[in-house]
């Protein structure tokens, strides 16, 4: 790479994005993803519960 | 009407790890993109290489004679290769933007979900939560569009800048032709590979130009295509709430 990247905090550590394998990258992209959809509907009930609540 | 403090501080949390996931996710994302786009010239400019100099031994001549040669005809072949990858920087950067966009837009409509709700406005919420769920539909655009970006660069790559040590049929030279390259060789490698090489080139300066005006057009579509769903879900969400009764139409 010509550049550097950056880092992420991942998993508890801090990963070089420029030095991280292929794979590597391909599957945090992928938890990353996930946990967004699971962060969306966390939100969503968290909503719902206000309404409730309120 | 008040909303449970807890609940509330939930919410906050939630909506902050959201973001850094996001965030996280576009910065992978774009190193899976450059690793790619890295890979692929490498492979494109070491296959050139390898080519040139299998050719110039075939002619019985040395690669240290061409060098200079060999370094031009690279050099050109790697900016042509540059100049079509800048199309497709150019689309994957817009794309995240209007992403970033988008993924604030989203947030706006959740806390503006959660006013409403502590402000018992039940339109506004439902029209907050429907503006929310739009954006997603926005989102998932902008990703489809990122994962093509990088799929259709990788194919156009290949298409264009074929692997040129594949592409050659292996030449074996008798006896005869090595004693025929003592004399010949050097005009041999002068004609049919450095003279043909930078022939190939010329041709692909005007299909590389061609591809990108073609390109560009149609970058242009795309990126169009995300701005105007930004702005009919904000038209939409502005109409629900005349709907409801909080504009005057």
């Amino acid at each position: 790479m010509n550049h550097s990247l950056g880092e992420i905090f991942y998993h508890g550590k801090i990963v070089n994005l420029s030095l991280a394998e292929p794979q590597e990258l391909e599957n945090m992209w992928q938890e990353l993803e996930e946990n967004q959809v699971i962060k969306k509907e966390a939100i969503k009930v968290c909503l719902n519960r206000m309404r409730e609540e309120a | 009407m008040s909303i449970n403090p807890s609940l509330e501080k939930e919410l906050m949390n939630d909506l902050r790890e959201l973001n850094q996931n996001e965030q996280d996710a576009i910065r992978v994302f774009c190193a899976m993109y450059e690793n790619s786009c890295e890979n692929l010239k490498n492979e494109k400019l070491e296959s050139l290489e390898k080519s040139l100099i299998e050719q110039i031994k075939f002619y019985g001549r040395k690669k240290n004679e061409y060098s200079e040669d060999i370094r031009q005809i690279m050099e050109k072949y790697g900016q042509l290769m540059a100049q079509l990858l800048q199309m497709y920087h150019t689309w994957l950067g817009a794309i995240i933007l209007d992403l970033q966009d988008v993924y604030n837009n989203q947030k706006i409509a959740i806390a503006n979900a959660k006013i409403s709700i502590g402000l018992s406005h039940e339109g506004k919420k439902l029209a907050s939560e429907e503006k929310i769920n739009n954006y997603e539909i926005v989102a998932q655009e902008c990703k489809r569009q990122m994962a093509d970006c990088k799929d259709k660069m990788n194919s156009h790559l290949n298409e264009i800048f074929y692997e040129k040590d594949k592409s050659l049929s292996t030449k074996k030279g008798n006896i005869f032709q090595k004693f025929m390259n003592i004399f010949s060789g050097k005009s041999k490698v002068n004609h049919f590979v450095i003279a043909a090489m930078n022939q190939e080139i010329n041709d692909l300066e005007d299909k590389v130009k061609a591809e990108c005006e073609n390109m560009e057009n149609w970058v242009i579509e795309q990126i169009a295509m995300l701005e105007n769903a930004i702005l009919q879900t904000q038209e939409l969400f502005n109409n629900r709430l005349k709907e409801y009764g909080y504009y005057e139409s």
